[in-house]
């Protein structure tokens, strides 16, 4: 049977590192062979646990020398769970004179790689201060702070260690590995960290070994389709957790898909405190910490917000509902940059860094999705993730992920229009002009959405955040600073509004562009009445499109924009606290102005049959009379208009008598039955809007009402 | 010199006939896609290709008006960012008014990317021409890419009625890099 000759042939590799003595290593084909096989069987496979634990104990002893050694850490790819007892060796290898540092350089890589594997975090975080002891060892640092990074829990910080780093950095100028595990100890206790964080949010430390994490990730994936027994023992902590209420609200997903999804479980060590505290540290820690894993349901979690203690990977909130309650409810800045770093990280490997294949889109689009719902949940967008969404938009062929990437744009924070128009608006303009009206239309109510959150959101949040100065109004804080959100809005309104002439121009007014454009109009003659803007921002002119496109709904609900559009104004005009407020580029007399002649207009068109013979020569109609016949003038009546002409026959047929139910024109004097009849066929905006606007027609109807 | 530069407006257009010119290094593709656009349009078109810019002289009535130049870069070589901009020196500065883009290939593979992002984007801000990003590796992405073009070139083509090239160009915002550069 191959198969046991292949393990046969791996147990006498194993035998040969572990057992064999010295090594000869120039021209040893018997070396060469055996480090093929080993390599060769934890790529396909990876090693189980007694293999690591056997193997781990030569490699960090540097018993081979440098370079076997390093060879043989890396082929630790663990098949399941990494042992904590192969971690504890390494360690304590490390403690000793025996390894070189590039043995222990390689050793600490190792860890970090497999830390998400590891099976009892609890005892590598106890252990894992003994490395600060290696801080100093300049060829160490940066792999020290990373993993230290990882494991650090609020007890481990201590003031002596901060010195210790703060000194470091005096000596080793910024580096960012240092600013790194400093930002978390000062996210743990500001008061012992006084430096400033810069805010720019750097990765603080890059990947270097991304074709080691791949490896051992892809081993793991596969050995999971493998088989599911081998995963029992490694789900002892959730087989506690059975009762199924509990994995829901954690949002534990099925064992099998668990390791390839990238989020992580909500996962903390259940620690009882064995380090002793000085009384400084306990008073300050006060009580004895909950883990996250826990809690139950969302009582426990009211009950006792202080002491809970976060999970270790602070991803795993776009896991569990219960989490993000917690998140959102509590607004910690340790809570929120830990979640930031993560979803930082994930986001740009995934979308950035890495090659991307059609194999891993399922992936992506998932991790998008939850990434949605959790926004959604905390009703804004996260600034790290805005960043990400800015450098993707420039690379983006338009085609991946689309309806994820319009929901994230969306829900963007509040940005200088500048810069909104180079990484948001940009992008999106170049896929506009250049696609499908079904794309167009997506693009159009991307930005809609977009305005609406601004409105919605966003401004109430700038403005509650300067003047007063407010912490906590939002779980994930930004860093942006000051510039006036109005000027920004109504710059985005504008853009918006050019993009949709041209796009209506582009595709002959295809009538479900309009309809999207007149949605967004819509929203933009609301904004002062629903969410309180002090403005109202009528677009260009290329509106009265909407007059003369042949479908019925067209008109109607453009007239029903206009009675927004005036009773917004309306209400601007009364509500005297606004009038103060200045907004450059925003001239509110000829707002009013250019919305009377629009008023006008299609009074004039639809009802007092002159059209184009108002004698008026800033209308939106303005042709030159010589080029029309006198009868035209009538030609956008409600009865002669092309997208009323059915309705007009339909109204014939029903009132006139079948033999000769006549011309439309004779409509003409029976006019305020026929827009009976058109609201009957649910057309109501046009009745509505002649009665705000022609002041005769009202009060000619209110008296016959009165009279009857 | 004056032979040697691409001009869009010196020959009488076809009657209903567009003409796209791919410029691109070899071994890009570029007849393959000139395949994909040919099998997405929905007007005449014409696919004429080149390696690099001038064209070889020939007789004048052979070769039809070039109403569109797409220029072809792969961002995993360094030669074919080179090719386009050695070719750019022989076109006519009209064809920057929305006649001709840039197509930035193999985007999804950064590890093998040897031409940073910044580069091309200076590129187009230079040119003020816009950068399509995208592969030829799947069947979608090539139809996309090519829809996306196909748009332009029927526009700059003028085979649509009422609409230039410079009609879209009125919704763009000019980006702050191209204001301080003006």
């Amino acid at each position: 049977m191959p198969s046991l000759d292949e393990s046969n042939i791996f147990q006498d590799t194993l035998e040969y590192f572990v057992n064999g003595g010295k090594i000869k290593k120039r021209g040893n084909v018997e070396l060469s062979l055996a480090l093929k096989t080993l390599e060769d069987v934890s790529k396909s496979k990876g090693l189980t646990t007694e293999d690591i634990i056997s193997l781990i104990k030569v490699a960090a002893s540097g018993y081979h020398g440098d370079v076997i050694s390093c060879k043989l850490i890396k082929c630790l790819v663990p098949a399941s769970q990494f042992p904590v007892r192969a971690v504890e060796l390494g360690l304590s290898f490390m403690c000793t004179s025996k390894p070189s540092n590039k043995v222990q350089a390689t050793l600490l890589r190792l860890l970090i790689a497999v830390y998400d594997y590891i099976d009892e975090k609890e005892t590598v975080q106890k252990l894992g201060y003994l490395l600060f002891y290696f801080i100093e060892n300049t060829v160490l640092t940066p792999y020290v702070c990373h993993l230290l990074y990882l494991l650090t829990r609020k007890e481990d910080v201590r003031l002596y260690r901060v010195r210790k780093l703060l000194e470091l950095q005096t000596k080793l100028g910024p580096q960012p590995y240092l600013i790194g595990l400093l930002s978390i100890y000062k996210l743990y206790f500001p008061n012992l960290v006084s430096i400033v964080i810069p805010n720019t949010r750097k990765q603080f430390f890059p990947t270097r070994d991304r074709q080691w994490y791949a490896v051992i990730k892809e081993v793991q994936e596969r050995n999971q389709a493998a088989d599911t027994a081998h995963m029992k023992s490694s789900l002892e902590l959730s087989e506690k957790l059975q009762a199924a209420e509990l994995s829901m609200l954690h949002g534990i997903p099925p064992a099998k898909r668990r390791k390839v999804d990238p989020i992580p479980v909500v996962h903390s060590s259940s620690s009882k405190l064995t380090v002793k505290l000085s009384s400084r540290l306990m008073a300050m820690l006060e009580e004895k910490p909950l883990p996250f894993v826990q809690i139950q349901n969302i009582e426990t979690l009211l009950k006792n917000p202080d002491r809970v203690e976060l999970p270790s990977q602070m991803g795993a909130a776009l896991r569990s509902p219960l989490l993000q309650c917690f998140m959102s409810y509590n607004a910690d800045p340790l809570m929120t940059s830990r979640f930031s770093y993560w979803i930082q990280d994930t986001l740009c490997e995934k979308l950035l860094y890495s090659t991307q294949t059609p194999a891993c889109f399922p992936e992506i689009e998932s991790i998008l999705k939850k990434l949605i719902q959790f926004t959604e949940f905390i009703q804004e967008g996260i600034p790290v993730v805005d960043k990400v969404l800015f450098r993707y938009l420039q690379i983006w062929n338009g085609l991946d992920f689309r309806q994820e990437i319009f929901r994230l744009v969306s829900r963007c924070r509040l940005y200088p229009f500048s810069v909104l128009n180079e990484n948001i608006l940009e992008p999106l303009r170049k896929l506009f002009v250049r696609t499908s009206v079904f794309i167009k239309c997506q693009v159009m109510l991307c930005l809609s959405q977009l305005l609406q959150n601004y409105a919605m959101v966003e401004i109430p949040r700038y403005n509650q955040k300067y003047p007063e100065a407010k912490p906590g109004i939002s779980v994930f804080e930004d860093d942006i600073g000051m510039f006036d959100p109005l000027t920004s809005v109504i710059e985005l309104i504008g853009y918006v509004d050019r993009l949709a002439s041209v796009g209506l121009a582009l595709e002959n007014d295809h009538n479900i562009l309009l309809h999207f454009t007149l949605s967004f109009y819509e929203l933009v003659s609301t904004l002062h009445a629903r969410y309180g803007l002090p403005f109202v921002y009528l677009p260009s002119r290329h509106m009265i499109r909407a007059l003369l496109c042949d479908n019925a709904t067209g008109p109607a609900r453009l007239c029903g924009v206009i009675n927004s559009y005036k009773s917004n104004c309306q209400m601007l005009k009364d509500d005297a606290t606004n009038n103060e407020i200045e907004i450059p580029g925003y001239q509110k007399k000829e707002t009013i102005h250019s919305l009377n002649i629009l008023i006008l207009d299609l009074c004039d068109s639809l009802w007092r049959r002159k059209a184009f013979s108002h004698g008026r020569n800033n209308s939106y109609l303005n042709f030159d009379l010589e080029h029309l016949a006198t009868e035209a003038s009538d030609g956008l009546s409600l009865y002669l208009h092309q997208a009323f002409l059915p309705f007009a026959l339909l109204f014939l047929k029903e009132t006139q008598p079948k033999e000769n139910i006549g011309h439309p024109k004779g409509i003409k004097n029976v006019r305020d039955m026929f827009m009976e009849f058109l609201q009957r066929e649910n057309i109501g905006e046009i009745k509505d809007f002649i009665l705000n606007t022609i002041t005769r027609y009202r009060n000619s109807t209110s008296d016959t009402k009165n009279k009857v | 010199m004056s032979n040697s530069v691409l001009i869009p407006y010196n020959k009488v257009p076809q009657y209903q006939l567009a003409t796209v010119l791919l410029v691109g290094s070899e071994g890009l593709g570029k007849h393959g896609f000139g395949k994909c656009l040919i099998k997405n349009t929905w007007f005449y078109l014409q696919v004429r290709t080149a390696t690099t810019l001038p064209l070889p002289v020939t007789s004048d009535s052979s070769r039809p008006r070039i109403d569109y130049i797409c220029f072809l870069i792969d961002l995993t070589s360094r030669d074919s960012l080179k090719t386009v901009e050695e070719s750019l020196k022989h076109v006519d500065v009209r064809y920057f008014l929305g006649k001709c883009c840039f197509v930035a290939l193999k985007v999804k593979n950064p590890e093998k990317r040897a031409i940073f992002i910044e580069q091309i984007a200076q590129l187009s801000q230079q040119y003020k021409s816009d950068v399509l990003y995208g592969s030829f590796e799947t069947e979608a992405e090539s139809a996309f890419l090519a829809e996306q073009i196909l748009k332009s070139v029927e526009i700059a083509a003028g085979l649509q009625k009422n609409k230039s090239p410079m009609f879209l160009e009125c919704c763009r915002f000019p980006v702050a890099g191209e204001e301080s550069a003006e």
